[in-house]
């Protein structure tokens, strides 16, 4: 019997801003972002996920439904704060598996 | 590959233009367009880059009527490979969609002003005989409240359609006046999904059609240029 299995991306992305920003700033933007710009309906579809996030670095890894990459890019580039302070959000690579993600993923 | 290009960077100072051509390389871009004044003499285009990013200068006019467009486009139409217009008012818009040397058309970003004066469609027909651009710039929807920025959107997504309907070029720029607001080249066309733009169409907005655009002038530029396809030599 086929399984239905749900397709992914992973997005490698950094922030910019003048402080360092810990996890939960980050994934609470990004979730604000998403639903300021498509609504609850659309945070389902889209269904942001933090996998992972450095906090020296600054950078991390994002998981997004396969089919709304771009929304999900979308909301990141609207994204102008984090908590109090100024901030941007920068995608790095994109991929399909976090393996080839760390390995060097093309940029989609 | 695509070669992608922010058209509209507005840097206050050299140090901050600085900062963010170097932000504009490493987010991906190979061409940025930045915007100086008519007094600038020509500070970055001359020096090589290490990372090899393209600059083209582009000036940004405000002009108060049609006669100050066409006074100042006779003065610095030569010594600029971008020229812009914002346009503030309805007869400075149409004279700058009827001109040839004008590259590319900008409207307010407050609501009132826009309503006054937008790409309406005859500013489209006007525009598609001389091969002007509409610019879509992300910095005028970003920091805005919820209740502008989708009233912008809207008045944008309209003007798109006019953009369309009359083949007149769209491109797609940060309108960055600060390292915080730029954006890389794949962010600034998936934001174009807000406005009903399709991928493939979006990612010419930041590469194709600016790029099409810069070359074109670069060989007007060219010593010995008299016409298109036609040059002294």
């Amino acid at each position: 019997m086929p399984v239905y299995r749900k397709r992914r991306r992973y997005l490698k992305f950094w922030i910019r801003g003048d402080e360092g920003f810990s996890v939960k700033e980050a994934a609470d933007a990004i979730q604000r972002s998403v639903l300021s710009l498509y609504g609850v309906q659309g945070l389902s579809t889209i269904e942001p996920n933090l996998i992972d996030f450095d906090e020296d670095s600054q950078s991390g890894i994002l998981r997004c439904n396969h089919d709304h990459l771009r929304e999900m890019r979308a909301s990141l580039a609207f994204i102008t704060s984090i908590g109090e302070s100024a901030a941007a959000i920068h995608v790095d690579k994109v991929s399909g598996t976090i393996r080839s993600l760390k390995k060097g993923g093309e940029t989609a | 590959m695509r070669k992608f290009i922010d058209l509209h960077l507005v840097p206050g100072d050299t140090d901050l233009s600085e900062s963010m051509l170097n932000e504009a390389s490493r987010l991906g871009f190979t061409c940025v367009g930045l915007t100086q004044d008519t007094r600038d003499r020509d500070s970055h285009d001359k020096k090589p880059r290490e990372d090899s990013l393209d600059i083209a200068r582009r000036i940004d006019l405000r002009p108060r009527n049609p006669n100050e467009l066409t006074s100042s486009l006779r003065r610095i139409r030569r010594r600029f490979e971008i020229v812009a217009v914002e346009c503030r008012s309805k007869p400075v818009a149409r004279q700058a969609a009827r001109d040839h040397r004008v590259d590319i058309l900008n409207f307010p970003t407050q609501i009132q002003s826009r309503r006054r004066v937008r790409f309406d469609r005859q500013e489209a027909s006007l525009a598609s005989g001389t091969n002007c651009a509409y610019e879509i710039n992300l910095s005028d929807l970003l920091n805005k409240g919820a209740h502008v920025a989708s009233r912008l959107l809207s008045m944008m997504t309209v003007e798109v359609e006019n953009a369309r309907r009359y083949d007149v070029p769209v491109v797609v720029s940060s309108g960055a006046d600060e390292p915080l607001l730029m954006r890389g080249p794949r962010e600034l066309a998936a934001s174009m999904q807000l406005l009903g733009i399709g991928e493939e169409e979006s990612l010419d907005m930041v590469s194709d059609v600016p790029w099409r655009m810069v070359e074109r002038n670069r060989r007007k530029l060219e010593p010995g240029y008299v016409s298109p396809g036609v040059r002294r030599v």
